[in-house]
């Protein structure tokens, strides 16, 4: 009982503290594992990444925790859950970028699954200037190297 | 103590991960490591694949010629794509460098084709046949006898020597009985 009230402070990288429950931290496996090889410190920096990620990270663990804590009425959770991720994700492309990196670094597999899957979810039958112009991604091909894509999809040409 | 212990598993210190950009400024997605990018775009099809992801720049076309990204290829589509989609898919065969493990084939196929995955493809384990009902019904006779060559080839059942699961979908593959019991194991035939 005392272990799950006890409390840590996520640094970011502006040295502002979050203080989470251990369980919230231990969503972060990067954090997990540090706890594990006996890293006691009641704060720990995350230096890569900044207040307003970091917070948003804290809200989808603190969410997961909860729901993982009550027991019962599974379904009805889990369906709750789903919503709140498609509503977490829905945000602008920076922090969607931002959310995913943090999301790998701190090991948050979960919310790595549902950035990655967002966009996926966005790219989807997008030809590749939509694709360009929405992910803010330049087109590097040089018109040799565009020549031989284009010889590789023979299939487009023969119906 | 504590703070010696997580700076030294955090040092070498990387870069700030979620700098905030200015106004209006915008991160390139070209930029993601590309373990990241491989994620994403391994939720597509292989048509999206092939047909725009590949296509968007040359980082992606990289990530999207790694034989990690091609251990599954899912060709689903309505039947109603202007492609030619059995070729597409040999490409896609090619891709995988003998390490394809399950393959979804809709509205498309033949025998050759079978044959072409069966030479490349000792590790699969599962093959997925689709085919739609009424519009597609000529196609659906036609994928049946493939599906029964397929129960009957034994150089067919050698290249396929690991395959555990076959599945037929569709209402153009009603009335397609289990195979002798020989060689696969038969799920049957799906409501679409």
């Amino acid at each position: 009982m005392s272990e799950s009230n006890k409390k840590i402070s996520l640094i970011s990288s502006e040295g502002e503290a979050f203080e989470v429950s251990e369980a919230v931290a231990r969503e972060f496996e990067i954090v997990a594992h540090m706890l594990e090889d006996g890293c006691s410190g009641s704060s720990i920096p995350i230096t890569t990444v900044d207040s307003n990620i970091l917070g948003k990270v804290i809200e989808y663990c603190t969410k997961h925790v909860e729901v993982g804590n009550v027991e019962g009425n599974s379904e009805k959770a889990e369906k709750d859950l789903e919503e709140f991720d498609k509503r977490f994700i829905a945000v602008e492309m920076n922090t969607l970028f931002s959310l995913i990196l943090a999301a790998n670094y701190l090991n948050v597999k979960g919310l790595l699954n549902i950035g990655c899957q967002k966009v996926a979810d966005t790219i989807k039958d997008m030809k590749p200037e939509e694709v360009r112009s929405i992910f803010n991604i330049e087109n590097d091909y040089t018109p040799a190297e565009e020549e031989v894509v284009r010889k590789e999809n023979e299939w487009a040409f023969q119906p | 103590m504590a703070s010696s212990s997580s700076s030294g598993l955090f040092s070498p210190e990387p870069p700030l991960l979620t700098q905030a950009m200015k106004d209006g400024e915008c991160r390139s997605w070209a930029e993601l490591p590309s373990e990241l990018t491989s994620s994403i775009l391994s939720r597509l099809s292989s048509i999206d694949i092939l047909e725009n992801a590949q296509k968007v720049c040359t980082s992606w076309h990289r990530v999207c010629k790694d034989t990690a990204m091609w251990r599954k290829i899912d060709m689903r589509n309505f039947g109603d794509l202007v492609l030619n989609l059995e070729m597409m898919c040999r490409h896609a065969v090619d891709r995988t460098q003998g390490g394809l493990v399950e393959i979804d084939i809709w509205h498309f196929g033949t025998d050759s084709l079978l044959s072409f995955i069966a030479d490349r493809s000792s590790n699969l384990r599962s093959l997925r046949l689709a085919i739609g009902s009424r519009p597609l019904i000529s196609k659906g006779i036609k994928l049946r006898r493939r599906m029964r060559s397929l129960q009957r080839d034994e150089v067919l059942r050698q290249g396929f020597r690991k395959m555990k699961k076959i599945v037929g979908f569709g209402g153009g593959l009603k009335g397609l009985r289990a195979p002798a019991k020989r060689g696969f194991r038969w799920l049957g035939t799906a409501a679409w």
